[in-house]
């Protein structure tokens, strides 16, 4: 079976979440500040025409895909939000969306939305919805504060006990919104600069992972970064190592080399898999860091295809495409 | 630096010079058949040391005596084995004086470590590595 880790899902209008709200927030939302910010939040994070004000129509799945994990993006733009309580409003039914439209629970899932705004709150979403079979996975939007700090034992105390992957995935206004994580460097005039840069966040939030002893102390915990590219991995992992070699005392709570860690329970999904055409031969192959490369599309944006994958990463692709260690033992089950 | 001589002895172990020589907390390097030793008489006893680390070779006996942080929880520091630790001074990679490991296993391989004592205010060393299971 091949599983999808990064198939995009949204709304074409706002209006379509208000089934999912009381009558209470509908009338909050029933405002064109809100409606019309279906595209002028698509208009911030557009990288090229074609991503124009209408929703893109995903790709017809590959009939080789028997799971496709579907993640609504227009959530994750929630950690650029000024108003996290109406974000909470928003992603709850984002949610709804997701488990009574979305996601059928079997060949298609969704990852649950929750904000990293509110851990607390967070941790409580995931425990109303984690039994659900409609979702396999969290999504957790990244703010400025890095995702080895303990204020996001909640969310993970929650992810674990439910079985659940966390997926990261950016949400576009990152280096552009506050609220959002920044770029290194500073504040880049376009989307597409920072488009580029994107990698940086996961590089930083998975060295805060090991060098903060979240992954030391949520041993089950599973966090697939998704859409960063992963061509970097093996030289993170190296650096990764050196540093700990050297400060191991400056964090004795990181009980082996950090790429242990990386190598048992983070994974990166393929997109953009063109990026990785000269490094995955000679940085890959025989490595721990190939285990960790999961299949993700990220249609319709630009996605790459089942055939993309092949084609780029040659007698290995099919060890990649039929990777699902990241999924619990039921969801793998469930669908298999 | 003092320069020595072995000689054989009964359990191979030669006289380095008084203990004297060789003050609490404070490694001292001698040359020693050829080689180059660094000495430290600790609390706890004796410890004699190659002046190589097992990374890249460096200098370790010029690196700094110190303790260690245990195995812990996230954000807690307990700090242990004061003065029982020897920090290379290229790389930072920690070493237990008393059997050259690399203190969490950080660094393959070992800092050579000899067989020391004191003994009638003397101290003696031979210059054959201690058996891992002999060190402690």
């Amino acid at each position: 079976m091949i599983a999808d880790y990064d198939r995009h899902v949204a709304v074409g209008d706002y209006a379509e979440l208000f089934a999912h709200m009381s009558q209470s927030w509908r009338k909050h939302f029933e405002r064109d500040e809100f409606v019309g910010s279906v595209r002028d939040a698509a208009a911030h994070i557009r990288l090229t025409d074609r991503f124009g004000d209408e929703v893109l129509a995903g790709s017809a799945p590959d009939p080789e895909i028997g799971l496709s994990l579907a993640v609504p993006h227009q959530g994750l733009t929630i950690n650029g939000w000024a108003d996290q309580v109406a974000a909470k409003a928003f992603i709850e039914a984002l949610n709804s969306q997701s488990e009574q439209v979305w996601a059928d629970g079997q060949g298609r899932r969704a990852a649950i939305l929750v904000t990293p705004h509110d851990p607390a709150w967070s941790a409580r979403v995931i425990r109303e919805h984690g039994a659900a079979r409609q979702f396999a996975a969290v999504a957790l939007p990244l703010s400025p504060v890095l995702l080895g700090s303990d204020q996001f034992d909640p969310v993970y105390d929650a992810a674990v006990e439910a079985d659940l992957p966390l997926i990261v995935h950016f949400s576009g206004v990152e280096g552009h919104y506050l609220g959002a994580p920044p770029l290194s460097g500073g504040v880049h005039r376009t989307a597409y600069a920072r488009a580029v840069l994107m990698p940086q966040l996961a590089e930083s939030h998975i060295a805060s992972l090991c060098f903060g002893g979240t992954l030391a102390k949520f041993p089950a915990l599973r966090v697939l970064f998704s859409g960063f590219g992963f061509a970097w991995l093996p030289s993170l992992t190296w650096r990764l190592d050196r540093e700990w070699r050297t400060f191991r005392h400056d964090v004795p709570w990181v009980l082996k080399p950090p790429s242990e860690y990386v190598f048992e329970q983070v994974w990166l999904s393929t997109w953009p898999v063109r990026e990785a055409r000269a490094e995955w031969e000679s940085l890959f192959a025989g490595s721990r860091a190939q285990s960790r490369v999961v299949y993700g599309s990220h249609d319709p944006f630009d996605g790459d295809t089942v055939a993309d994958v092949r084609a780029i990463l040659g007698s290995s692709a099919d060890g990649v495409l039929a990777r699902s260690d990241v999924l619990s033992a039921v969801t793998t089950g469930a669908v298999a | 630096m003092t320069q020595l001589q072995a000689e054989p002895g009964a359990a191979d172990l030669a006289d380095v010079g008084p203990a004297e020589n060789f003050p609490v907390g404070r490694l001292v390097l001698i040359e020693f058949s050829g080689h180059t030793i660094g000495i430290i008489r600790t609390r706890h006893g004796v410890h004699a040391i190659g002046n190589r680390c097992p990374h890249q070779g460096g200098p370790i006996c010029r690196g700094i005596v110190t303790g260690t942080m245990a195995p812990s929880a996230p954000n807690e520091y307990v700090y242990e084995k004061d003065g029982e630790i020897i920090r290379c001074p290229w790389h930072g990679y920690e070493f237990e004086l008393s059997t050259g490991q690399s203190v969490g296993a950080a660094v393959r391989g070992r800092v050579p470590v000899y067989p020391a004592e004191v003994r009638g205010g003397r101290v003696y060393l031979a210059l054959r590595r201690k058996p891992l299971a002999d060190r402690g």
